[in-house]
């Protein structure tokens, strides 16, 4: 949608209720999909809201206890696509233990009535079990076209068996880091036997066991496979299946398991067409299996290879055209170099965080040099997330400077390294935001002195359309977290961890940003009780506090060592659903007394 | 609550930078929004009375900045958390203090937390406070104590938090099955990883299976 925003006066000529009938807002509203859109659209009047709902044909539930499943579909009728979020992301990192809730129960007994349309379902972290998927299979199987359980847990293959057989028109199956029972590989014959549509297959990052035969059958079953991310499967057994998936693009998964064995991966002739590549236990020895096809990649994964800084640097200046890079910090600075003088389409760059042992990594990881590398090199990214050993100012600067185009922008400074350059990081962090208009998402997580209440007040400040935060050890006082959020407008979830801010503070923070409706914390100054955090108190807002477990403190005593769950965690959310009714005890609802 | 994050988790590069600021549209409808609320019960119909709009926000929002759920309409009226707090920020703008002459050698910038809100004046002369204070001790104390105390485990108080930079989980894995690796190819460790498995190694071989076997007759 471009153009000039009309004046009111102009608008009301053009739009007064009585002149534009119900079905010329139907056609028009059909053609208006940006989430952000259709949420201003229903909130203009009754009459926008009721046609938004009965043409809107996506939602996505941020958070699975903010609405009540069964009035959300109510009110959209003609939902084709939903997606729903569970655990918060501090789950991915091992923070949440597996019995927190986010049950996929409640949301597709709800679907079983009847939702005409519904064909795509992507829930993200939560607990799905055999039984909900027979329930949905049972309801929506026929119509089902995507399928994706995005790092979810408590189901087996049973219940893929069962979509299997019984979602016929399934396009997408996405079980990627789900933690899944396995009971057999007759799950993927089943589905190369009885589909024929497949598009996408992924279980990448499961501990899921098949048979290569299988996915070979599936080759030739669906003639439309695209991409395929799997398991862990030796790729000298993989012939077969990349001789027949002639369409595919995209693979990862797989493995090299004989590090040092050329000659049993030299038959491995990937298809005309694969240009994402993510190949597990790669090693200096086997990276030459992609160099006849490096200069088609668009996407290449190194996250879980075994090459060393020089192999990064060999391969990347064989890749000009990717789009996207994902690799552990084991690049080091000469790598990022090579990216910077080689990738100029780069649109993704994830540098991930490798072993902290010294002598696993033969260098030291990533700094400033190479950040300022890439961002001089690479003008067209959009998304940074960096795991880096050094920082300054200057580099900060620079990726404002040369990289406008960043909408999610995340760096995180590793601990270990003792010394670090230029803290601390204020005024860096300003040049970026103040350039980088575009951010949506942002995330910086420093080390105690990194960023001053004054670089926290121009976070908030320059905020613009940002999102979603992630911050952690940054501030120096409570008034730098109050002058933050005042700046902070648009911010809709939060995250903060290990900030030395009081629970008065967080309370009083979290009442100045009216776009806040999601915040998680996790390391601040916590009281006795507890009872600061009711200031935050409010109609339709839910406060669950989580003390630390017993098992880690205990842990934590006879190790001497922190550990992630010490710490306790707080969990502040807008909900129109009322309290969760399924707290596990060591989660704790906070409400004042009626 | 339905609110989408636009890019999900991020899978294809190029879909996301559509969204990347709120759209003229978005403006338009909260604009469109805006007025037809301040013309309740005029000439547009279907609007008045219905309860759909907020109360008007009683500072000066941007347009569409901030805006209630639709399925919210039962919340008109309690929008305000503490209704029964005195609002400083008001009572400082109505009364003589904010026009304290910069000239005054005793002025410092005031920051207020009170009522769920945070003024800052800048020059506020010192003899004032008490002034403000009273007020506020006087107008706040009931409102102070609404909330019943709870006793919660919680950590030691003033406890500054001491934590460690959480790692993803399938990185981890990773990490975990590559030190195996390499403990399962060092030379003299393969025969005694038998003997006296550690919990890692342990878990190393159910997670690698047969590579792990095949790695160590490779180094033998």
């Amino acid at each position: 949608m471009g153009g000039e925003v009309p004046s009111p006066r102009r608008l009301t000529r053009a739009l007064s209720s009585s002149d534009v009938p119900d079905e010329a807002l139907h056609l028009v509203l059909a053609h208006v999909d940006a989430p952000r859109d259709r949420e201003a659209a229903s909130l203009v009047c009754r009459r926008w809201h009721r046609i938004d709902a009965l043409t809107r044909k996506h939602v996505t539930v941020g958070f699975c206890y903010a609405a009540r499943p069964a009035r959300l579909l109510a009110r959209f009728p003609t939902l084709e696509s939903l997606a729903i979020k569970g655990k918060p992301r501090a789950a991915m990192y091992g923070l949440i233990p597996d019995d927190w809730g986010a049950y996929a129960a409640p949301w597709v007994a709800a679907l079983a009535a009847p939702l005409d349309c519904l064909k795509a379902l992507k829930l993200r972290r939560m607990a799905v079990s055999d039984d909900d998927v027979a329930v949905l299979v049972r309801a929506r199987g026929h119509m089902l076209q995507e399928l994706r359980l995005d790092k979810c847990s408590g189901f087996s293959t049973d219940a893929l068996r069962l979509v299997a057989r019984s979602c016929r028109s399934l396009r997408t199956l996405f079980l990627e880091e789900c933690s899944i029972t396995d009971k057999g590989g007759e799950w993927l014959h089943e589905l190369a036997t009885n589909n024929s549509v497949l598009v996408t297959l992924n279980f990448y990052m499961t501990e899921l066991k098949v048979a290569p035969a299988d996915l070979e059958l599936l080759a030739k079953n669906c003639k439309s496979l695209l991409s395929l991310k799997m398991s862990e499967c030796d790729l000298s057994d993989l012939v077969g299946f990349f001789k027949a998936a002639n369409a595919l693009e995209d693979f990862a998964g797989g493995a090299f398991y004989e590090v040092g064995e050329l000659t049993k991966y030299e038959k491995v002739k990937f298809p005309p067409r694969v240009c994402f590549l993510g190949l597990t236990y790669m090693g200096t020895n086997e990276m030459p299996v992609i160099f006849p096809f490096s200069a088609s990649l668009k996407k290449l994964d190194l996250q879980y290879t075994f090459l060393t800084t020089e192999d990064h640097c060999q391969l990347i200046s064989k890749c000009p055209n990717l789009f996207v890079l994902e690799v552990r910090n084991v690049i080091g600075d000469r790598g990022l170099q090579v990216v910077g003088d080689t990738c100029k389409k780069l649109r993704r760059l994830r540098i991930e965080r490798g072993d902290d042992e010294p002598g696993l990594e033969e260098e030291q990881g990533v700094s400033q040099l190479g950040l300022t590398a890439v961002a001089v090199g690479c003008r067209d990214l959009e998304y940074i997330a960096a795991y880096v050993s050094d920082i300054t100012n200057g580099a900060l600067e620079s990726i404002g400077t040369f990289c406008q185009n960043l909408y999610d922008f995340r760096l995180v400074l590793l601990d270990r390294q003792k010394q670090v350059t230029d803290l601390p990081l204020d005024n860096g962090v300003r040049a970026l935001l103040r350039s980088c208009t575009k951010l949506r998402r942002f995330a910086f997580y420093l080390r105690p002195g990194g960023l001053s209440d004054t670089g926290l007040e121009y976070i908030g400040q320059y905020s613009g359309n940002i999102q979603y935060m992630l911050l952690g050890n940054v501030g120096e006082s409570d008034l730098g977290l109050i002058r933050f959020a005042i700046g902070c407008t648009n911010l809709r979830k939060l995250e903060l961890r290990s900030c030395c801010f009081s629970e008065r503070a967080l309370s009083l923070a979290v009442l100045q940003m009216p776009s806040l409706r999601y915040i998680w914390v996790q390391g601040y100054k916590a009281s006795a009780t507890g009872l600061e955090l009711l200031h935050m108190a409010r109609p339709f807002w839910n406060i669950e506090f989580t003390p630390p477990s017993p098992e880690s403190m205990l842990r934590m005593a006879v190790d001497r060592e922190p550990c992630v769950d010490t710490q306790a965690q707080i969990l502040a959310y807008r909900s129109l659903a009322g309290q969760r009714s399924d707290c596990p005890d060591w989660v704790t609802p906070l409400h004042p007394a009626a | 609550m339905t609110y989408a994050e636009g890019e999900g988790s991020g899978k294809t590069t190029m879909a996301a930078a559509k969204e990347n600021s709120k759209s003229s549209f978005a403006v338009t409808c909260g604009l469109l929004s805006r007025y037809l609320r301040e013309n309740k019960g005029g000439a547009l119909h279907g609007l008045a009375g219905l309860g759909m709009a907020p109360p008007a926000p009683a500072t000066a929002v941007p347009a569409g900045a901030f805006q209630p759920p639709t399925t919210m309409n039962l919340l008109s009226g309690l929008e305000d958390p503490k209704p029964d707090t005195v609002d400083v920020e008001l009572a400082v703008h109505k009364g003589q203090l904010l026009q304290a002459p910069t000239g005054n050698q005793d002025a410092h910038q005031l920051t207020i937390f009170y009522g769920g809100k945070v003024v800052v004046v800048d020059n506020f002369p010192s003899t004032e406070v008490k002034a403000l204070l009273q007020m506020a001790n006087a107008a706040g104390d009931a409102a102070v104590d609404r909330a019943v105390p709870q006793s919660l485990p919680g950590p030691a108080e003033g406890n500054l938090p001491d934590l460690p930079i959480a790692r993803r989980n399938s990185l981890h894995r990773f990490l975990e099955k590559r030190k195996g690796r390499i403990t399962a190819k060092a030379p003299y460790q393969a025969n005694s990883s038998s003997s006296a498995p550690s919990k890692q190694a342990n878990g190393d071989k159910f997670w690698l299976g047969l590579g792990q076997e095949v790695a160590i007759k490779q180094e033998i």
